[in-house]
């Protein structure tokens, strides 16, 4: 489980090798909200993967055969299958690893974590429990986690301070061990910011 | 018991009742391509269902309460339950009665959605190429655009050497993008497919299909519709009844 601290690749980088049997790989990049959708399922999953990050402002030619227009997340499979796009990433790991399973198993209430996810914005008046989902935390909490995640480094975190119940979530995520395990400070990120908005390839490995 | 020549209802009409036990609801119009995917999945997988046709120009008030953004389709179970967003309706359905379109393998549901991925720029262009045509305005760009969308399915095709986009038999990825094609004769961008033969290809296996049969429209009732429905006539929607 290698490399979520590794240094991203770039232009002129080797191509990785095939991925090993019994792993699956994440082409990824530490900053990414997309990415971290994918992270989260496959570290709240137990999901042995690797991470090659990728420096997004300087791409391996050999990424765009991975993904046409070279973004992340990627997932590869031993078998060479590439999957993308974050949300399809992460039903995909949902379907194909079956412990722990994060979408709910009855059609309507998954069909309502996907109307959720649709509503991202305006879900609020329909929250009346802990986590989007129910009572405890599942598969719309981490899709849409990252992106709350971020408000401090946005400098917009006033944002939820007339949702006293979307803040108590806010603080709850904090304290789930997947969540904790992933967080990257606020001085990480405004580092990241910083270098990113001035066009610099060092920003995707700022604090490596 | 469907009810897919029924009259729309509009503002002032009464709600319906509670769906029956054994059936599943659809608010539907006719002539709308979201719409239409779940009609076609509800009648590719023989699942029971009776239809209740909503008025888009003239929304009854009770209709918001089905769906917040009074848009159709919206599956409503006898338990109440309500679904909207015409993938996630698909979706729904497939997983809750039998008789599966997407494939059972996971990477290739998940192919199956790329593909849904690629095509999704096609609707809204579509809807341009309508707006613009009818303003008069170029739409050569736009044009343009939908023909190399048109090519990308193409080399989907070409790629996987199939006749249908999940294979050599009709599934679920085929039936979720038809309705735009079945209309490329009424918003005159026919001669989009002209250089792609494999698409032209898969349209005519698609006529065949006895479930895409059944649902076909008449090219000349679908051109009176959006004549009408671009006057924001409240006759558009029960056109040809």
């Amino acid at each position: 489980m290698s490399g979520e601290s590794v240094r991203s690749l770039g232009k002129g980088s080797a191509q990785p090798g095939p991925v090993p049997l019994g792993v699956i790989r994440v082409y990824s990049m530490r900053f990414c909200p997309f990415a971290e959708r994918t992270r989260l399922i496959l570290k709240a999953k137990g999901i042995k993967h690797e991470v090659i990050n990728i420096n997004l402002k300087n791409k391996p030619e050999w990424f765009f055969k991975k993904h046409p227009l070279g973004l992340v997340p990627v997932l590869e499979t031993s078998k060479g299958q590439l999957i993308h796009e974050s949300s399809i990433t992460c039903e995909y790991l949902d379907e194909v690893y079956p412990e722990r399973r994060l979408f709910p198993e009855d059609p309507y209430e998954k069909a309502l974590q996907k109307m959720i996810l649709e509503l991202f914005s305006k879900v609020l008046t329909r929250q009346k429990t802990m986590f989007f989902g129910g009572n405890s935390v599942s598969m719309i909490d981490y899709l849409i986690w990252p992106w709350f995640e971020r408000l401090e480094s946005y400098e917009i975190a006033d944002c939820v301070d007339h949702t006293p119940a979307l803040k108590l979530w806010v603080t709850t995520m904090k304290k789930d061990p997947t969540v904790e395990a992933l967080l990257i400070d606020v001085k990480t990120y405004k580092g990241f910011f910083d270098l990113y908005f001035q066009n610099d390839p060092a920003a995707f490995d700022y604090g490596l | 018991m469907s009810q897919g020549s029924s009259r729309s209802l509009g503002k002032g009409s009464s709600p319906p009742g509670p769906v029956p036990d054994g059936i599943i609801r659809v608010y539907s119009m006719r002539f709308c391509p979201f719409a239409e995917r779940t009609l076609l999945v509800l009648k590719a997988k023989g699942i029971k269902h009776e239809i209740i046709n909503i008025n888009l120009k003239n929304k009854p008030e009770w209709f918001f309460k089905k769906n917040p953004f009074g848009l159709v389709p919206v599956l409503e179970t006898s338990q109440g339950q309500l679904i909207y967003e015409s993938l996630i309706t698909c979706e729904y359905l497939d997983e809750a009665y039998p008789g599966k379109l997407f494939p059972e393998d996971p990477y290739e549901k998940a192919i199956q959605k790329l593909t849904l991925e690629l095509f999704s720029k096609v609707p809204p262009l579509f809807m341009n190429i309508l707006v613009a045509g009818r303003n008069g305005e170029d739409c050569s760009t736009q044009k343009t655009e939908l023909c190399e969308m048109f090519s990308s399915l193409e080399e989907v095709l070409t790629r996987q050497k199939t006749t249908f986009f999940g294979g050599n038999t009709i599934s679920m990825i085929d039936y979720l993008i038809w309705p735009w094609f079945e209309r490329l004769g009424p918003y005159g961008i026919a001669d989009c497919v002209d250089h792609t033969l494999k698409l032209k290809l898969w349209i005519a296996a698609m006529k065949k299909d006895p479930t895409v049969m059944a649902l076909l429209m008449e090219e000349k009732a679908l051109q009176n519709f959006l004549h009408l429905y671009f006057q924001n006539s409240l006759e558009a929607c029960d056109y040809g009844l």
